[in-house]
């Protein structure tokens, strides 16, 4: 499930694919997300500014309104006959009184009257605030209302530290002789107006700066905001230039405030300021906001979880058929092929589960017939057969040739039933077989009793020949081990042979062919002759010269030209005893002198050889043969060999 | 700002200003004629002509010429307007405000001269309320009822005054040589109750000319009531 290069390797296929789903999923909604969130709350607070601005101009609209109402009062009061009566009549208290009774008649449109003259000297003054000569904004006023055409003025003043909205007016006696100003204050009361109309509080704030501009006293003087709220008001709010055009965040304890200032009095270096603060609850705004993000956010939550639970059921769709056929597929490489697997899909998965099903079935047929094929042939030839392609035609190869046969097994079937004779043979046969692969070589086919063995072919190995000896001296050995009454007798030689698959192309067969072969056989052949277990042929012999060996004679077999030097395998030299060493010794000495043809001293040998060794046959073979050529010489060139006219 | 919080006293500082500017402009271009007079010609500080401005002359010696017998003027209230708007009278003269209109009126005065305000009357009972001004100075009349209804009454010590015409032409003739204090009063005048003075020599059989450039306040006036120009009140 992971590769060696990638950076990212996931133990499975699902988290492959949820990481996937993630990685795709999370940018996209996050995204948008992001988008719809800031253009809310962009509108949001776009919503909120409207509504602020709203709000000034309401509060502004309220004020001109309520001005529009005292100015209509206080034009009403310049023509009223009584008033000016008492004015003409000089009298402050009685005008003080006229100025009270009209207050009281605008049903509070007019909270306050001043009258001066055209001097600027106060006549009366209904807030009492102890000017004799008007200075400061309420000589800017009359100034104003001087210099405008209609000899009216307006303004907001601070009277008493509350905010008073006053208009200046002529009084006419009938030109004009005085000022009369009035006003009304811009209270609890009026706050309470504009917040009724425009559902935004409203907060009337004085800044009293003291000699070193930094030290200033904020005072909030009417405000429809809760008392812990003005607080916060008051320790929030900025009025830097750069601050009082601009929208302000307010964090009162009960919520959020956008604020909005509007200057009411004073210009920005003036030791007293004014301001009005529109305000809008920032919360109650932006309420559809978080009710929309919170919603956005359980839609995702849902999205992911819907696209989660799609994502394991793909994931297990893919992975259970993926992980039953790797069950299966590891099965088979144990080697348990009866398994098969069941995917009810018909795409790319079904098709896969198919294959590994025809698969699992194609290997358990070749499995068979490689079963089959180590049972006919052995196993080396099966799997030279296997893995090359099978085509007639062989190759000349150097390899050795085992010959076995069993003495004695004629009379030893004698009397028993054929099937008994069979599992006597099969099992002598098996013991062969299993020494023969034992030592890497190759059963090449049965005869009879008879088995044929092949030693370098059709793999070639370092030590093939001493394998074949090793194998001569466990067949001999086994076979008296059996102690049936059975002996071995092989012929080993090597030699050139042609190898490879022998027969017609529908039935053939692996094996070795020439001169070599016959030879093994012929050799297997003169064991009974020489009463020997076993005889080898001197390439053997040369090419396995580990082994100890006593030459037997030099033959000239049947169907061959050439004499062969043969040689009885004794085993491995440390084994030998120093009595067989002196005997094999004595031997060769007496086989010299036959072949020196000094027939007395050989005669002698072989006869004194005859009484202790244990192979009384070999000697009386020499011994007769001895006589015969004491009758008819066998001639100066002979050179020892002995010619077998028969097979 | 210097001048707002001077305010106040500008309006005297600019008085005094103008005194002096007067002086300087005050030219004597007397001829001479077969009797002796004052030709003044009064224009603003835009060179337009003053109107309906009075000239007084004061004799400074005591004995003026008080034999005339009791003068007697006449202000019509025509149209909702006092006609003339500037009227002047002797003191100890009287003035009557006949009533032309077919609606009522109430005449008033506050001006310290002469307070006085007569009940609403209409044109039936014309003439019947004359009101006597003793006492030098100006009375300003108003009518209750219409605000923007004014009218100024210039009562002077003796018949030596008059007003000034369309080309802010006034002048007097028949005044016995001498010296004289020349009074200009004018309802806008930028001075301390709308007057100014000027010593003037009248010499006998010549005509004094002056020119005068004076400076106007700005004329404020109550504007008529809308409904005054609608027939339906009429």
């Amino acid at each position: 499930m992971s590769s060696a290069g990638s950076v990212f390797s996931f133990r499975s296929f699902r988290s492959r694919l949820i990481v996937f789903l993630l990685g795709l999923l999370i940018p996209v909604l996050g995204g948008i997300f992001y988008y719809v969130n800031s253009n809310n709350t962009e509108y949001t607070e776009e919503t909120i500014n409207t509504y602020l601005e709203l709000g000034a101009d309401v509060f502004d609209y309220t004020r001109e309104q309520q001005a529009f109402t005292l100015q209509a009062i206080t034009n009403s009061l310049t023509w009223d006959f009584g008033f000016r009566t008492a004015y003409a009549a000089q009298d402050p208290a009685t005008l003080f009184d006229a100025a009270l009774n009209v207050m009281d008649r605008s049903l509070d449109s007019a909270e306050m009257l001043l009258i001066v003259d055209l001097e600027g000297r106060v006549i009366i003054d209904t807030e009492t605030q102890g000017m004799e000569i008007l200075s400061g904004s309420w000589q800017q006023l009359l100034f104003d209302a001087d210099e405008s055409e209609e000899g009216r003025s307006e303004m907001i003043i601070a009277i008493n530290g509350l905010p008073f909205q006053v208009i200046a007016l002529p009084l006419y006696l009938p030109r004009q002789v005085a000022w009369i100003i009035g006003g009304f204050a811009l209270d609890q009361e009026f706050v309470d107006t504009v917040k009724e109309t425009t559902l935004s509080d409203v907060s009337i704030v004085k800044l009293e700066r003291g000699g070193d501009s930094s030290a200033q006293d904020l005072q909030v003087i009417v405000s429809t905001l809760a008392t812990e709220d003005q607080s916060a008001l008051a320790a929030q709010i900025q009025f830097d230039d750069s601050t009082i055009s601009d929208l302000q965040r307010i964090r009162a304890p009960s919520q959020d405030y956008t604020s909005l200032l509007r200057r009411l009095y004073g210009q920005k270096s003036d030791p007293l300021q004014v301001f009005a603060v529109i305000q809008r609850s920032y919360d109650e705004n932006s309420e559809n906001v978080v009710q929309f993000r919170s919603l956005l956010i359980q839609f995702y939550l849902l999205v992911l979880v819907v696209s989660l639970l799609a994502v394991l059921f793909l994931a297990r769709s893919i992975t259970t058929p993926i992980t039953k056929l790797a069950a299966v597929v590891k099965k088979i490489e144990e080697g348990d092929y009866d398994r098969s697997v069941t995917v009810q899909s018909a795409d790319e998965i079904g098709e896969l589960a198919d294959s590994v099903n025809s698969m699992a079935r194609g290997l358990a047929e070749k499995e068979k017939v490689r079963d089959l094929l180590g049972k006919v042939v052995s196993h080396q030839i099966a799997e030279q057969l296997l893995n090359n392609p099978v085509e007639l035609g062989g190759e000349e190869r150097v390899a050795t040739i085992l010959f076995s046969d069993i003495r004695g097994f004629t009379t030893f079937c004698e009397g028993l039933p054929p099937k008994e004779v069979l599992q006597a043979l099969n099992k002598v046969l098996s013991t062969i077989s299993d020494i023969v692969e034992a030592h890497q070589g190759v059963v090449d086919k049965y005869n009879g009793d008879a088995v044929m063995a092949l030693f370098g072919v059709p793999i070639k190995g370092e030590t093939d020949t001493d394998n074949a000896m090793l194998a001569l001296l466990d067949i001999v050995a086994a076979l008296e081990k059996m102690d049936s009454g059975l002996s071995a007798c092989v012929g080993i030689t090597t030699g050139v042979v042609v190898a490879g698959n022998l027969g017609s192309s529908n039935r053939m067969n692996y094996s070795v062919i020439g001169d070599t072969v016959n030879l093994a056989a012929r050799l297997e052949g003169l064991t009974r002759l020489y009463g020997v277990s076993n005889i080898v042929s001197e390439a053997s012999k040369d090419d396995a010269p580990g082994f100890a060996y006593r030459e037997l004679d030099i033959v000239c077999v049947a169907g061959k030209s050439q004499s062969v030097r043969i040689f009885e395998l004794l085993g491995e030299p440390a084994q030998l005893s120093d009595e067989k060493k002196e005997e094999v010794a004595l031997f060769a000495e007496a086989l010299r002198q036959y072949r020196e043809q000094n027939w007395n001293e050989a005669a002698e040998m072989f006869s004194q050889l005859q009484t202790k060794c244990d192979n009384a046959q070999l000697c009386q073979l020499f011994l007769d043969r001895i006589e015969k050529f004491r009758e008819t010489s066998p001639g100066p060139d002979w050179q020892g060999d002995y010619v077998f006219d028969s097979k | 700002m210097k001048a707002i919080d001077n305010f106040f006293q500008c309006s005297l500082q600019k008085a005094a200003g103008f005194v002096f500017a007067v002086s300087v402009s005050f030219a004597l271009l007397t001829s001479f004629a077969s009797a002796q007079g004052v030709v003044l010609r009064l224009q603003d500080s835009d060179g337009e002509p003053v109107v309906e401005a009075v000239m007084e002359l004061l004799s400074d010696s005591a004995s003026s010429s008080t034999s005339t017998a009791l003068q007697e003027v006449e202000i019509d209230q025509r149209d909702k307007e006092f006609i003339p708007s500037v009227t002047t009278v002797v003191a100890g003269g009287s003035a009557s405000f006949p009533n032309s209109d077919d609606i009522l009126h109430h005449v008033y005065s506050f001006s310290p001269a002469k307070t006085f305000d007569t009940p609403l009357y209409g044109s039936d009972l014309d003439s019947q309320y004359r009101e006597v001004f003793d006492v030098p100075g100006v009375i300003e009349i108003g009518c209750n009822i219409h605000d923007w209804m004014l009218a100024y009454i210039y009562v002077g010590q003796s018949e030596l005054m008059a007003i000034s015409d369309e080309q802010g032409v006034v002048s007097l003739t028949g005044m016995a040589p001498g010296s004289y204090t020349l009074r200009v009063w004018h309802s806008r005048l930028d001075a301390p109750q709308n007057y100014m003075e000027q010593e003037v020599i009248i010499e006998a059989g010549r005509t004094a000319e002056l020119e005068m450039t004076i400076e106007l306040a700005r004329d404020r006036r109550v504007r008529r009531a809308p409904s005054a120009n609608r027939k339906r009140y009429r």
